[in-house]
């Protein structure tokens, strides 16, 4: 086992902290995320056409 | 990288937090409610604090120091290293590295950051890892165990003498090992080897016949289970018993027709191949030709009882593995 990782407090700028209602509203899985390049690129034309 | 695909393990172990992958998964399947928060609460068992943001200005995320979490249109995902131009996230397991700006595209501008302590673990961490180190060892004392028995009974039975009776034990146990793949594959359970040799004749293959009706004796057994029970009652029995071999060669006899019907079936009804499936029929075909040859086949007239006791054996070994089944079905379903 590596040893514990120190993380620094960014310093946003525009971000704001969820709320515990929020976060509830965000599923977890159980196992990983499948997200692959692929699934990206084909995630892509979609996003993009939906921008005003 | 993490040996497994739970997301809980890769991210405690890419924090640098000690902890064991039995004890976080069964914390994270018996939480109530799987949910960012909940995730949150968890990790705070651990000493680590979380905080979850929303970032309107979305290249403020080469602002936060990996790892952490990041919420897309399809799940989280741990984000491992970022620059400017590029960023690595863990999908299934396997790292991955795309362009920034791909990445934007799926991302919802939600991560969660967390903070851990400086002696931040698993409670109860120890005993956890000392209990992990026996279930491991469990399994290699099982092994070694299976081995010494094998080599001890191959010796003690004379069965060295015969090269024929010294091949059947070692098509034996590929025939187990292949139906043992199948029967994990008929359970749902995921193992790459399994999908490997799936993949050889055709992708996906194996899954497609198990689906089938045709996949049950009956509509009752599997075949994965018949096969599962033929093969170990024929290796235990011709290690223990190997004046039995004359009546094993015949049991194996009257298995051959069922391979021509198999055959049939992937080749011209359900037009796939289940490579598993083939290997286990080519697997029946080298134990005849073993039989034959080792003069086996010509010693099982005139008929005897022993074979009652035999087919007995079949019998009884394959309903106690279908009375298994669905408890490990269960078990399974309970577990996810």
């Amino acid at each position: 086992m590596n040893t514990v990782k120190n993380i620094p407090r960014p310093e946003f700028t525009s971000s704001r902290r969820l709320t515990p209602m929020e976060m509830n509203n965000i599923r977890c899985q159980k196992r990983h995320t499948v997200l692959t390049p692929e699934q990206i690129e084909k995630l892509a034309p979609t996003s993009k056409t939906a921008e005003p | 990288m993490s040996h497994t695909h739970s997301l809980i393990d890769d991210y405690l172990f890419a924090l640098g937090v000690p902890h064991t992958a039995g004890y976080s998964e069964d914390r994270v399947a018996n939480m109530p409610f799987r949910t960012l928060f909940g995730f949150s609460k968890l990790l705070e068992e651990y000493g680590i604090h979380s905080e979850a943001y929303n970032l309107e200005d979305r290249n403020e995320i080469t602002k936060i120091t990996p790892p952490f979490l990041a919420n897309t249109s399809v799940g989280e995902v741990i984000v491992t290293a970022i620059s400017p131009t590029q960023i690595s996230y863990i999908s299934e397991g396997t790292p991955e590295t795309v362009s920034l700006e791909r990445f934007m595209t799926a991302w919802d501008g939600n991560v969660l950051l967390s903070f851990p302590d400086s002696d931040a673990a698993e409670p109860k961490y120890a005993l956890h890892k000392r209990i992990e180190f026996f279930m491991t060892a469990k399994k290699w004392v099982l092994s070694a165990c299976a081995l010494f028995l094998l080599v001890f009974l191959y010796i003690s039975s004379g069965l060295y003498h015969y090269i024929s009776a010294t091949l059947l034990i070692l098509i034996n146990l590929a025939g187990l090992y292949f139906t043992y793949l199948l029967v994990q594959k008929s359970l749902k359970i995921h193992n790459p080897a399994a999908d490997h040799v799936c993949g050889i004749l055709q992708v996906g293959g194996c899954d497609s016949i198990l689906e089938t009706d045709a996949s049950k004796f009956f509509g009752l057994f599997g075949w994965s289970e018949v096969g599962f029970a033929y093969f170990s009652v024929s290796l235990i029995t011709l290690l223990l018993l190997p004046d039995m071999l004359p009546w094993l060669a015949l049991c194996n006899l009257c298995c051959l027709p069922f391979s021509f019907w198999s055959i049939w079936y992937q080749r011209f009804r359900a037009h796939k191949w289940c490579t598993l499936c083939v290997c286990v029929q080519a697997t029946l075909w080298l134990l005849f030709f073993c039989y034959l040859g080792g003069g086996w086949l010509s010693q099982a007239w005139p008929l005897s009882t022993n074979i009652l006791a035999l087919g007995a054996a079949y019998l009884g070994v394959m309903l106690g593995l279908n009375a298994l089944m669905p408890l490990i079905e269960n078990n399974k379903s309970t577990q996810s």
